[in-house]
């Protein structure tokens, strides 16, 4: 069978054995999180610590990674969140080279289990892997892994290490590789296996079932039907040459007289239009968007990506200021990490000089220390913990002494001592180098992860009430330390006062793509319900962001997936006061169903959840039509194994279903609906910005979703008919022997 | 012997006749690809240098009923030019070079090399981490491509099995699988380590890999997502990249062209 190599590596930490085992048992859940799922459930028993060595961490690939397909360049790294405090299965998601290269050596998957008596990193250079010495890596940053391994391997080798945040089992710390990619939440896990880094190279190949000329074609198609970053398929601008006028709200910012400007000449994005394949690439002006015009445009070189795609949404920018902060001028990062360590500063504005030279700084820290924010949830809760000045009822409400009022937590919560270490009045202050000051304090308190007496920070010290430094309250994480601190468990419930957008949804992580998602908003909560961190899910946003009118894309999505009775799935724009959704409808659970099971398919295949799906396309002739049928023909041609698009989401299906039994079994509950199916008060609250959950609306929604998935309605679990029609008898019984049948 | 500008000395060599080319005529053999047996034909050199060849040539060629080598090739018509500043390291040049090229997804083979240089750029880790180009460096990404090297193609005289053959009409220097060996005396031939052997040295199965110019049409400048590869008319580029490996001594010119070289050079 093309795509899969047939082999997937595995390294025992704790017994040094390496072996390579046949992929046939994991093709089924075809790579990547879906292989993980199977070898969580398999082999790592409820009541397994994300850092207990029996725990996996499994750095899975799929069928389609590295190959030709577009957008395959994608790690999954699965394993039991550390963020969670009741360990659950969760998934970072990485891009970058190192995934296809892992293929090129030979192997489907990478399970890492055990945990190595000293510091270690694993070699793999085709056949050759080996368990090696990382004494002399350890303590330091993930730059300086990268350039030692590059030493031993060669300037052409890949590698994905942890930072002192994941050595020091900081729970909010990711693995990283190709510089800017990042697995989030899971770097202590590696930390936790005494594992620093794993370099690889490789030469191999990997084969393709369609013929040459049948692969191009396809290839070729594929990429008509891409749009930009973001699932946009029209122009964020309007453009001349956009047929109909269509244009706004997305990422496809490229324009004539716009630049990469400094790139050395600077790089004109120019017209980039739909039909233009060589300059796909040019379309994703993220720089631009992100930083700002004057700004962004000014200090972008080019826009970086993963290995494999012509889209491309990773900022590399030219910062000459960095050099006067001690730091690289280059860096390169997109989104959320450009704002993982200024989130530790107030007072900048947005879009000005000051702002992209602040991102950028902490970039180089965050990077390097390997930290993750939790998608700025950990930036949310330090500017509520730093600033809110707690009221007499909010204090008693919180069961603290009143006579705190007037207090903020931290200053309630640290001692006197462990709030005076940092450097408040730069915090506070309008020098923007203190302020660079003290985003590095911050950085250095939360990556040595320390109690107050220098001791290493646990969670057991802190609830034993031993105090610790500010930044190991926030290196355990907002899921500890709401139960640690109930002002904050408070604060996330109610979102009051937040000086940020960003918000907890339940069982301690943040939303992604949540009700600010108005055109959708039943199926965004539904996903922010479903997993054990924020869902990392951009199904919906891609297709809804992407550009065209609303009516066109109700009527691509009917034809698509309907049709439907009971109005569509996407809603118009909502209604002050309530901002209240359109009620849910079978369009809706149909639309949500479908952005659950692509998501699960893109990371097992593997493929790019922060472009697709192509369901519209930037093609006037195709009336924008995209296409459904993308993964399955993407999948058929390189496997050899003909599947239908409906074959395919079932197999999606199988994935989630998976996901969702071994969740269970490891709550070992049977009310999944109300143990675990949670929603933070303030969604059902209105507020502008957003949409508002209605409470008899919001049962209905999950009634229908879980009926669409085959799942019982009143316990929120799959059925044995449901398991058994995906192939997972096996799963159902043993959920039987656990009284988690519903 | 005189300066190849004016025009060249060929002849038997010592104690033969020596004979002057017009600088003309120079141009002319330039455009067109002129085998060993013609060129001794032309230069009246046919006696000795058959003899020679037939002595020491290798292989398939040492046989007459096999197409005797090219020796002295002409320029290429085309040729493709990178620009560094809009690479974005997608490296979907190389993946639309092997999977169009050779079935398979394997960037290691691939004609155009784009991930050799993606981290540290062509420097070596200890000296282009964080100084150099590439992802860690200054964001600048460098496609190696082939030059199409003119005569003295490095490549094509290196290999003793004369299986790098240029084919009109885009004159592109292009490995003939037939006659490979898989021997890989071009991949360290090439000063800038642009050829690869899709298996192990003097494998059963291995042939070396090279860029064609997929006939004036590349499968890699297709593809690239932002227009950062162009094929463009010929010119000699070769004196403007510096070389990335240095050629080991023992790559000489093979054994059935030296003699040939010898009456120019
Ligand atoms: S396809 Fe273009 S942008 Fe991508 S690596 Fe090749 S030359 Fe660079
Ligand atoms: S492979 Fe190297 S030696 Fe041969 S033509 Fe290309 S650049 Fe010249």
């Amino acid at each position: 069978m093309g795509g899969w190599t047939g082999k997937v590596l595995r390294v025992d930490l704790t017994t040094g054995v390496i072996s390579k085992e046949s992929t046939d048992k994991y093709k089924p859940y075809l790579g990547g999180t879906g292989l993980a799922y199977k070898v969580l459930w398999d082999e790592v028993p409820p009541g397994t610590d994300a850092w207990d060595p029996a725990n996996r961490i499994i750095f899975g690939v799929g069928p389609l990674t590295g190959t030709g397909a577009p957008l395959s360049g994608r790690v999954s790294v699965t394993s039991l969140w550390p963020m969670h405090p009741e360990s659950l299965p969760a998934t970072g998601h990485m891009g970058g080279h190192w995934g296809p290269e892992l293929k090129y050596a030979g192997y489907d998957s990478l399970i890492i289990q055990g945990k190595a008596a000293s510091p270690v990193w694993i070699y793999i250079k085709d056949d050759v892997v080996e368990i090696r010495d990382a004494g002399k890596m350890w303590g330091n940053g993930i730059y300086r892994a990268n350039a030692e391994i590059m030493n031993i391997m060669g300037p052409e080798a890949h590698v994905a290490a942890i930072g002192q945040c994941g050595e020091n089992l900081v729970r909010g710390s990711n693995v990283m590789c190709d510089r800017s990619h990042s697995a989030g939440g899971v770097g202590s896990v590696m930390g936790s296996k005494n594992l620093k880094a794993i370099g690889i190279i490789g030469t191999g190949a990997l084969k393709v079932e369609a013929s040459k000329s049948a692969w191009k074609d396809l290839v070729h198609y594929q990429h008509t039907i891409l749009g930009a970053n973001s699932g946009g398929v029209v122009p964020n601008t309007l453009q001349s040459w956009q047929p109909d006028g269509y244009y706004g709200g997305t990422r496809w910012t490229a324009a004539k007289g716009l630049f990469w400007g400094a790139a050395s000449p600077p790089v004109e994005t120019g017209d980039c239009t739909a039909d233009d394949l060589n300059s796909i690439g040019l379309r994703t002006f993220k720089g631009y968007a992100d930083f700002g015009p004057g700004v962004g445009d000014k200090h972008t070189v080019k826009i970086q990506g993963c290995h494999g795609c012509p889209i491309r949404c990773h900022i590399a920018t030219d910062v000459p200021a960095l050099e006067q902060l001690g730091v690289s001028r280059y860096q390169v990062n997109t989104c959320n990490g450009n704002s993982s360590g200024s989130g530790f500063t107030i007072g900048i504005t947005s879009r000005s000089e000051n702002n992209i030279t602040a991102s950028q700084y902490g970039v180089a820290l965050c990077d390097d220390f390997g930290w993750w924010s939790d998608y700025g949830l950990a930036q949310a809760d330090f500017k509520w913990l730093a600033q809110h000045v707690l009221t007499a009822e909010e204090c008693t409400a919180a069961g603290i002494d009143p006579v705190n009022a007037g207090k903020t937590p931290y200053q309630y919560r640290l001692t006197a001592a462990e709030y005076a270490k940092l450097p408040w009045a730069k915090f506070t202050g309008s020098d923007f180098v203190g302020k660079m000051d003290f985003v590095k304090a911050v950085m250095i308190q939360i990556k040595d992860n320390r109690m107050a007496d220098g001791t290493p920070a646990t969670w057991e010290k802190m609830q034993a009430g031993q105090p610790a430094t500010l930044g190991a309250y926030i290196a355990v994480g907002a899921g500890r330390l709401e139960k640690l601190w109930p002002e904050l468990a408070i604060q996330h419930q109610e979102n009051k006062a937040t000086p940020s957008a960003i918000n907890y949804v339940k069982m301690g992580h943040i939303k992604h793509h949540f009700t600010e998602s108005s055109d959708t908003v039943q199926a965004a909560a539904l996903l922010n319900m479903m997993y054990n961190r924020d869902p990392m899910c951009h199904t919906h946003t891609n297709y809804t962001g992407n550009g065209l009118p609303l009516a066109l894309q109700n009527e691509i999505f009917n034809e698509l997936f309907g049709p439907f009775e009971g109005g569509n799935a996407i809603d118009a724009e909502l209604a002050a006061p309530d901002f209240l959704p359109t009620p849910m409808n079978k369009a809706k659970a149909v639309f949500a169903k479908m952005c659950f099971l692509y998501m699960e398919l893109h990371n097992s295949l593997t493929l790019c959840n922060y472009t697709l799906p192509g369901w519209a396309s930037p093609l006037k002739s195709r009336n924008y039509r995209g296409e459904r049928n993308l993964e399955a023909m993407m999948y058929s041609a390189v496997t050899g194994d003909a599947k239908t698009a409906q074959q395919l989401e079932d197999t999606g299906l199988r994935i989630l279903t998976l996901f969702r039994a071994d969740t269970a079994r490891r709550m070992n509950e049977k009310d999944m609906r109300n143990k675990h199916d949670l929603m933070p008060e303030y969604a059902f609250h209105a507020h502008s910005g957003a949409g508002t959950l209605d409470h008899a609306d919001w049962e209905v929604a999950k009634d229908m979703f879980y009926e669409e998935c085959g799942w019982d309605k009143t316990t929120g679990l799959p059925t044995q008919a449901t398991y058994d029609r995906l192939g997972l008898s096996d799963v159902a019984a043993v959920m039987a022997g656990a009284g988690l049948l519903p | 012997m005189a300066g190849i500008k004016k025009a060249i000395v060929v002849g038997p060599g010592a104690g033969g006749t020596s004979k002057e080319m017009e600088i003309g005529k120079v141009a002319e053999y330039i455009h067109k690809i002129v085998t060993r047996r013609e060129f001794l034909q032309v230069t009246g050199a046919v006696g000795l240098g058959a003899a020679t060849f037939y002595l020491i040539g290798c292989g398939g060629s040492s046989s007459e009923s096999v197409a005797p080598r090219q020796v002295f090739v002409a320029n290429a018509q085309g040729m493709l030019v990178a620009e560094p500043s809009r690479c974005v390291g997608c490296r979907r040049c190389e993946l639309a070079c092997s999977e169009y090229n050779d079935g398979v997804s394997k960037p290691s083979i691939a004609r155009i090399k784009v991930g050799r240089n993606f981290n540290v750029g062509p420097q070596d880790a200890t000296t282009g981490f964080g100084r150099g180009e590439g992802i860690w460096g200054n964001h600048r990404i460098v496609q190696d491509v082939c030059h199409q090297c003119p005569h003295p193609v490095p490549c094509q005289l290196a290999c003793p099995n004369g299986a790098i053959e240029v084919v009109p009409p885009v004159n592109a220097r292009v490995v003939n699988a037939a006659k490979c060996r898989g021997c890989g005396i071009c991949t360290k031939a090439c000063p800038w380590a642009m050829t690869s052997l899709n298996g192990p040295v003097d494998g059963a199965s291995t042939k070396a890999t090279k860029c064609s110019l997929c006939n004036g049409d590349p499968e890699c400048a297709r593809m690239c997502p932002v227009g950062a590869l162009k094929y463009v008319p010929w010119q000699n580029v070769t004196k403007d990249f510096p070389p990335r490996q240095v050629v080991p001594a023992s790559i000489q010119l093979a054994a059935d062209v030296k003699d040939t070289c010898d009456k120019c050079h």
